[in-house]
């Protein structure tokens, strides 16, 4: 009789209630743990794209080339200077591309080879280059133009020339229409031209970069802008310091990358830096 | 009267002593799945941060042989100019026996961990440095 007699409400009331404080706890620490799974995967993500970006631009500068002897191929420059700063209303966003609409129609009335331009003007930069313009060798070709079986032909015709000489533009202002995105825009000709601020086609490198800056190693100094256009023997800096800056960030990141092609060291300082001062 | 008590015995359930023995041993479950989860999410922080300083040490080794004009002594610095103040660099020159040609070895340690479980993050390599003037074939 006494066996059969189940618990008392007083009993459930505070086996309930212990239930219901546990839970709640339980409930608490879940969700807390999954905000911060949350937090550490997104922190996860944006350091990988900062670091895909780092590799990408060390990759970039790591094969850029200049002809040392002036005007023997004038399709190889090195150009780093501030003042293309943005036009209002022209910027890009984030993982589309832009067609800078083929050699000699995008940019804003750029003619000639040099800089010269280029409008120097307000830019957030701190007298640094603010703008890359450079020429690289030994890109890798497309994996799939050289799984392709297809003849010389039609391989060119659905990859562009591969090897040789390359052109690209490193800068937070693109060269033709962005309609409207932003980011860091990488503008890429193959093979490269003579003239060094427009032709190929743009697209986002890194959409988080709001502001880039360059300085150049001289070998004794670190240079705010270089200019091979202007030099009388083609010389590369001996090392690119690359300052950027994340949107939702306080401080800028900074890496330096060594160019591997340059003959300028510490002991044979470069002569001219050709930068427009 | 045996068999009675026996059916009795059997519907009383769970004692309050085997409760207690099995929650016990529940939580013990809990705390130490709780602590390998702590444990996997330590070791990869700390992965990322081997992998931080790997990358601090590669550029550092990339500046200093392009910036020094003379690495003869071992020099020492923190990343304050590139906005970092989480780890300090020490880098250790050594001649080699070879003419012009020395070994760089950068280190990267955490500024405020200075204990031996540390991580810690090498890169070392071997540097030809050119003479200001050659008379002989350039390399």
């Amino acid at each position: 009789m006494k066996l059969s007699r189940g618990f008392t409400l007083l009993e459930l009331l505070i086996s309930v209630a212990i239930l219901g404080a546990v839970t709640m706890g339980c409930v608490e620490v879940m969700s807390v743990a999954i905000g911060f799974n949350e937090h550490l995967r997104a922190g996860r993500s944006k350091e990988q794209s900062r670091r895909t970006f780092e590799d990408r631009m060390t990759d970039l500068l790591k094969r850029v080339y200049v002809d040392p002897v002036n005007n023997a191929n004038p399709s190889t420059f090195f150009v780093g200077q501030a003042g293309n700063s943005a036009p209002p209303g022209q910027s890009v966003q984030p993982g589309e591309t832009v067609s800078a609409s083929g050699v000699g129609q995008a940019g804003s009335g750029a003619t000639g080879q040099t800089s010269a331009g280029v409008p120097i003007g307000a830019n957030s930069s701190g007298g640094d280059a603010d703008t890359l313009m450079l020429t690289v060798i030994g890109r890798k070709p497309a994996a799939a133009a050289l799984a392709s079986t297809d003849d010389f032909e039609t391989n060119n015709q659905n990859f562009g020339p591969q090897g040789g000489i390359a052109e690209y533009q490193v800068s937070t202002t693109p060269v033709g229409d962005s309609q409207g995105k932003q980011g860091l825009v990488l503008r890429q000709q193959v093979p490269a031209d003579q003239d060094a601020t427009q032709g190929g086609t743009e697209s986002i490198l890194e959409p988080d970069i709001t502001r880039i800056r360059f300085q150049f190693f001289d070998g004794t100094t670190w240079q705010t802008s270089w200019n091979t256009f202007a030099q009388t023997t083609r010389q590369l800096p001996n090392a690119v310091r690359v300052s950027y800056q994340i949107a939702e960030e306080q401080n800028e990141r900074v890496f330096i990358v060594r160019l591997p092609l340059s003959n300028v060291t510490p002991l044979s300082p470069a002569t001219q830096t050709g930068g427009s001062q | 009267m045996y068999i009675g008590n026996r059916i009795r015995r059997r519907r009383c359930g769970f004692t309050l002593i085997e409760a207690i023995a099995s929650v016990a041993i529940l939580s013990i479950g809990i705390v130490a799945v709780m602590g390998g989860i702590g444990a996997m999410s330590r070791a990869e922080s700390r992965i990322r941060q081997i992998e931080a300083m790997t990358i601090l040490a590669q550029h550092k080794y990339d500046e200093l042989i392009a910036t020094t004009a003379n690495l003869t002594t071992n020099q020492t610095g923190d990343f304050t100019d590139q906005n970092n103040n989480d780890y300090s660099w020490s880098a250790t020159i050594d001649q080699t026996g070879v003419t012009n040609l020395v070994a760089v070895s950068v280190t990267v340690n955490p500024t405020v961990d200075t204990s031996s479980s540390a991580p810690v993050a090498h890169v070392s390599g071997l540097i030809y440095q050119a003479p200001a003037s050659t008379t002989g074939a350039t390399p």
